[in-house]
């Protein structure tokens, strides 16, 4: 092993990281309002890369119009899933959303697999973006560098709405207090939908930039993403944007370098690794890395 | 300008309001005295719609406001201090003024009340910058209050707007109160501080249990005999 070697790692860390940091957020941004784990996020990733899909195979579209209708229609889902499975559910414990968002997992997965079936099928991507630069011994693709690019740029924009918008400042005061939030005149629930909208979209763009890395879909391709993006945004703190990020980066990275540096034979138990990442987390620091430890809400 | 018509209102199974009426005239300062657990706070809550009555009406400049969303409460002139103060506590001095003017789209009058308000509590302009959290008591009281008034009410409600803070603090607060009824902002004061509330407010009404056990004007109040055996220490 040498340090290319390793360099190469990185960048595979480093891109893989970007996704799980997406997919996180929007697991973060929801729970940190409504206190609710939506275990159907990987779906909502799956519904998204669907429709970009079916956009880039029926209607032949750029891959960029592709993108912009996943996100678009994986907002709208996600918008009805909460309006009509978690709404009805806003104030029962976290234990009953949990087990509600596990139920809506199972009903879109197989819904999934009743409308499109569960064979896979192949995702192609612009011949553009499978091309390899060389740096030295160093080699990375269009696809990863579009992966780190995309992802810089909508966590600033990210950034930028929940510190300089006031619709983005009222979900920051959701997540620290429901009731005070009513009482300065925000509307929860449109905060509430906005905040699945974007995690939503956040998914489905996440979701495309795997299909196209593992060039293939089908209806359960959101499951294990959306678990490691959950242990992305424990590993962070949950609730916070910026852990949500970090956690993202920290296991993509921690992924891809226990694979590329343990012997071959344990390849296959990289799913492994990171719930035992997960496992260690609430072991030892249960509130995360950015997390400030349990704080009740009034 | 508020009316509340036989109200009750329940916690699950705990009947915490019966048959509670009574109202706040413009201009007025009026208070609601009792002890804890006497359905002070609960009050306040089912005006501003946090809690939704059994039974009963509210009634606001004429409307009926009873079972209305807070947000839209909020737009029709109405803002509340709540109990314990409950600012954003992750976010800054600032950000916590911005959001009580979040339903106003006035941008210039919006910079021309925080200022206002800056003048008023000069201390929080000091610390605009610093997280809400890192605030004393009495600082956080004042932005509950600054934070309450951006949204330009005609009635505020002020739930224990003296608690646990120094007499020093709650002579500035009491005093910044009659600053803003100069600017025609009707006051609902609940208090546990009986001598305070009834030297400041017009009226009060004294809640014991659920119920209105007494009201009148405030000069009344504190002439009568069982007031101050039970509240005024007398």
């Amino acid at each position: 092993m040498d340090f290319n070697y390793l360099l190469n790692q990185l960048v595979n860390g480093l891109s893989l990281g970007s996704v799980y940091a997406l997919i996180a957020i929007g697991y973060s941004i929801v729970y940190g309002i409504l206190r609710l784990i939506n275990f159907a996020h990987g779906d909502i990733l799956m519904v998204g890369v669907f429709a970009g899909f079916g956009v880039l195979a029926v209607l032949h579209a750029p891959f960029v119009l592709a993108i912009l209708i996943a996100m678009a229609i994986a907002a709208l889902f996600g918008v009805v899933l909460e309006r009509v499975a978690y709404r009805p559910l806003r104030y029962a414990t976290e234990e009953a959303t949990m087990i509600t968002s596990l139920a809506v997992s199972i009903f879109i997965e197989n819904l999934g697999i009743m409308t499109v079936t569960a064979q896979p099928r192949s995702f192609k991507v612009p011949a553009i973006l499978n091309v390899i630069h060389n740096w030295g011994s160093v080699s990375f693709s269009n696809m990863n560098l579009l992966i780190i690019a995309i992802t810089v740029i909508l966590l600033v924009v990210l950034v930028f709405f929940v510190t300089r918008t006031d619709l983005g400042i009222a979900m920051r005061a959701c997540a620290d207090n429901l009731n005070a939030a009513r009482l300065m005149g925000i509307n929860i629930n449109v905060v509430v939908s906005v905040t699945f909208a974007i995690g939503s979209a956040l998914a489905a763009i996440a979701g495309l930039m795997l299909a196209g890395q593992y060039g293939r879909i089908d209806p359960l391709m959101g499951f294990i993403p959306g678990l490691k993006a959950f242990v992305a945004a424990v590993l962070g703190g949950i609730g916070s944007i910026g852990g949500a990020a970090l956690g993202g980066f920290v296991l993509g990275m921690a992924e891809i370098l226990l694979v590329g540096l343990l012997p071959p034979a344990f390849s296959p138990y990289r799913d492994a690794f990171v719930f035992i990442i997960l496992i260690l987390v609430l072991l030892v620091r249960p509130s995360g890395l950015l997390g400030t430890g349990e704080r009740r809400r009034s | 300008m508020l009316r509340i018509e036989n109200l009750d209102v329940y916690y699950g199974n705990i009947h915490a309001l019966h048959n509670v009426s009574l109202q706040v005239k413009q201009g007025e300062m009026v208070a609601i005295l009792g002890a804890n657990g006497a359905g002070k706070t609960t009050t306040l809550a089912a005006i501003s719609g946090l809690l939704k009555p059994k039974s009963g009406h509210i009634f606001f400049e004429g409307h009926e406001i009873t079972g209305v969303p807070t947000h839209q409460i909020v737009s029709l002139g109405i803002s509340h201090v709540p109990e314990g103060r409950q600012i954003f506590t992750s976010l800054t001095v600032q950000e916590n003024i911005r959001l009580g003017a979040y339903q106003r789209r006035d941008a210039k009058l919006i910079q021309d009340d925080a200022n206002w308000i800056y003048s008023l509590f000069p201390i929080l302009k000091d610390r605009q910058n610093q997280t809400a959290g890192t605030l004393s008591g009495g600082e956080q009281q004042m932005l509950a209050i600054s934070r309450a008034v951006m949204s330009k009410p005609r009635l505020l409600l002020l739930d224990e707007p003296s608690m646990g803070l120094a007499p020093m603090i709650v002579d500035l607060i009491f005093d910044v109160i009659r600053q803003l009824r100069e600017r025609d902002i009707t006051v609902l004061l609940v208090e546990q501080n009986a001598y305070q509330a009834l030297t400041e407010a017009d009226r009060a009404y004294v809640l014991e249990t659920g119920r209105i056990k007494l009201s009148g004007s405030s000069s009344e109040l504190l002439n009568n005999e069982e007031i101050q055996k039970a509240y005024l220490g007398g």
